[in-house]
């Protein structure tokens, strides 16, 4: 995870996305229940409602505050965000204040509430925007690279092309496309010269016209004619299972957050709840498996080196699953045990949390190295993309010269004089019928002379295309 | 289309003998005489017998090439107009500012003519 691509995804759309809103609300509902069981709310749907009130007002502030901002520039400045994420830690305080003012035995304090509020927000925030601008990112990169690949194995089956088959295959096109249509219009020229008008003959005239514009057409045309299959539709996103294919573990680094944010998360209200013991025995109890976090991925390590890859989605269950339980069993073995007195609740809330804060880290710092991975990937296979492209224009541009050189006087000047001698001939075949008859018999000679000049080119063709070897630049 | 006192005179050069009949005979008459080449030799030749006004040069004639050709016109036919054929196109650009005027084969004949007519009745282009 660096440094940039944080701000990068503070500053972008999903630091202010309702989405993130919406999904942050189960957790911060569950601390708010925990939090102001000490306050001693009326019933517990006093602490519902608070829940709920509280998240409405950071959600005007954030995702309203953030969309009208956000009109006048998509990205925003990270001191803006985190103005926004402070206005809404104020005012989460405020609305607890109030609304325990009127159901609860005890008033809050907005400014201790703003200060936990405020160090939970520096933990969870960023780190859940960063993993799932990642995520987002990712689905992107996959997708991209995915085109790229293919886009790449198909320019390299067509840079095995050399400019001689490329010029062979542009021949045998030509050759294909023109033969029958030279054949039918000598035939028709030919049995139409006793009764030709002037009419037939510049008729004739503008189809040997059209013959010699798709000659140039296809000599000159940007693309050559596809050797392989036009390019499959792909998807801008791939799926999420697909996202998370990552043969990675989370750094041994994540341990050291994950603590650090459980505890922030959960340690100060269970000192309000139920008092220092418990909070000493929760901090423990986290540190402990915090260390037990750290220690674990270097078995992963040794294993993957091993050849035995595992997946991050396995490596994370792995780890949360021996780390949780850790927790559990400190809790429940540090004297006296929270197990067995009435401050159980925080048992499930320091697992929950921890579980919910390795995720989150886990998530951001995995998908963040495989993005830079990948996008190095991406990059690179872009670079040879490029090189192969300007290697084949540059074939394609040395064949297309040599083809019209092979074309231009024998088959384009030809079908040329050809149209223009037909057009004459529709001036003077009434008024000088033998000079006309004279002038036929030239274009026809003219027509089998393009046609042996086709089947001289197209046997040529069929001789070079599979022998050819020298690779223009 | 004539020159005053004398038939313009047209030198018609052009690999393709079909070409050069067809052309020849649009454009013969009482007012033009016609002189044809099927390569530099021949247009040599041909613009060696003088009074020439107008050459139609197809560009791809067998020799030394178009630059060459354009040359020996200007040399040998200061006064001779130059229309260049060709199934390009474009002319290349270095040769540009020393023809008087470009058509693409194959050109309509009435074209041919409406051209050949306005090209005698103005100056010829710059020495290359």
């Amino acid at each position: 995870m660096s440094i940039s691509s944080l701000r990068a995804a503070i500053g972008g759309a999903w630091s202010t996305h309702w989405v993130i809103w919406v999904g942050l609300f189960p957790v911060t509902l569950l601390f708010v229940l925990y939090r102001e069981q000490a306050l001693g709310p009326a019933t517990v749907w006093w602490s519902v409602t608070s829940a709920i009130a509280q998240h409405i007002a950071v959600g005007l502030v954030v995702v309203v505050g953030g969309a009208i901002l956000r009109r006048r520039r998509s990205i925003l400045p990270v001191a803006v965000v985190a103005t926004l994420w402070i206005l809404a830690c104020v005012t989460r305080a405020l609305v607890t204040y109030a609304i325990t003012s009127v159901g609860y035995a005890e008033r809050s304090s907005p400014i201790a509430d703003t200060l936990i509020w405020l160090a939970i927000s520096v933990m969870w925030i960023p780190v859940t925007v960063l993993g799932v601008a990642e995520i987002d990112q990712r689905r992107l990169l996959l997708a991209a690279r995915d085109i790229t690949t293919d886009a790449l194995i198909t320019e390299r089956a067509e840079a095995e092309e050399t400019a001689q088959q490329l010029q062979a295959r542009l021949l045998a096109t030509v050759t294909a496309q023109l033969t029958p249509v030279l054949s039918d219009l000598h035939d028709s020229l030919n049995s139409a010269r006793r009764r030709i008008t002037s009419s037939t003959a510049a008729e004739l005239g503008l189809r040997i016209s059209r013959v010699h514009d798709e000659t140039i057409d296809l000599v000159t045309a940007d693309k050559a004619p596809a050797a392989t299959d036009p390019e499959p539709q792909r998807a801008t996103r791939v799926t999420f299972r697909r996202a998370f294919e990552i043969a990675a573990v989370p750094p041994a680094r994540v341990a050291a957050l994950v603590t650090l944010a459980t505890i922030v998360g959960i340690v100060p209200d269970t000192a309000r709840v139920y008092g220092a013991v418990a909070s000493l025995q929760v901090a423990v109890a986290v540190i402990a498996s915090g260390i037990l976090l750290a220690a674990l991925p270097a078995l992963f390590a040794e294993r993957a080196s091993r050849g035995k890859g595992m997946t991050h989605l396995r490596a994370t269950v792995i780890l949360q699953g021996v780390a949780v339980a850790a927790a559990a069993v400190f809790l429940a073995v540090l004297p006296p045990s929270v197990w067995l007195a009435d401050q159980w609740p925080v048992v499930p809330l320091t697992l929950l949390g921890f579980a919910l804060a390795h995720t989150t880290y886990a998530i951001a710092f995995i998908v963040s190295a495989a993005n830079a991975d990948d996008d190095a990937a991406l990059r690179a296979a872009s670079a040879e993309l490029d090189a192969l492209r300007t290697c084949r224009a540059e074939r394609s541009r040395l064949a297309r010269e040599r083809m019209a050189q092979l074309m231009h006087g024998p088959i384009q000047g030809r079908l040329a004089a050809c149209v223009m001698a037909l057009n004459f001939h529709a001036e003077i075949v009434t008024t000088d019928p033998a000079r006309a008859e004279t002038m036929l018999d030239s274009v026809l000679e003219h027509l089998q002379g393009v046609s042996a000049e086709l089947q001289r080119l197209g046997a040529e063709a069929d001789n070079d295309s599979p022998t050819a070897s020298t690779k223009y630049p | 289309m004539a020159v005053p006192d004398r038939p313009a005179v047209v030198v018609v050069a052009d690999d393709d003998d079909l070409v050069r009949a067809v052309l020849r005979m649009a454009l013969a008459s009482a007012a033009v005489t016609v002189r044809e080449a099927a390569d530099s030799r021949e247009l040599a030749a041909a613009l060696s017998g003088g009074d020439v006004d107008l050459t139609i040069l197809d560009i791809s004639m067998p020799g030394p090439g178009l630059q060459a050709n354009v040359l020996l016109v200007h040399e040998s036919a200061p006064a001779s107009r130059i229309l260049i054929l060709s199934g390009d196109a474009e002319v290349p650009a270095s040769q540009a500012p020393h023809i008087n005027d470009f058509a693409r084969k194959p050109i309509d004949l009435d074209d041919l003519r409406s051209r050949v007519t306005r090209l005698l009745s103005t100056a010829p282009s710059g020495t290359p």
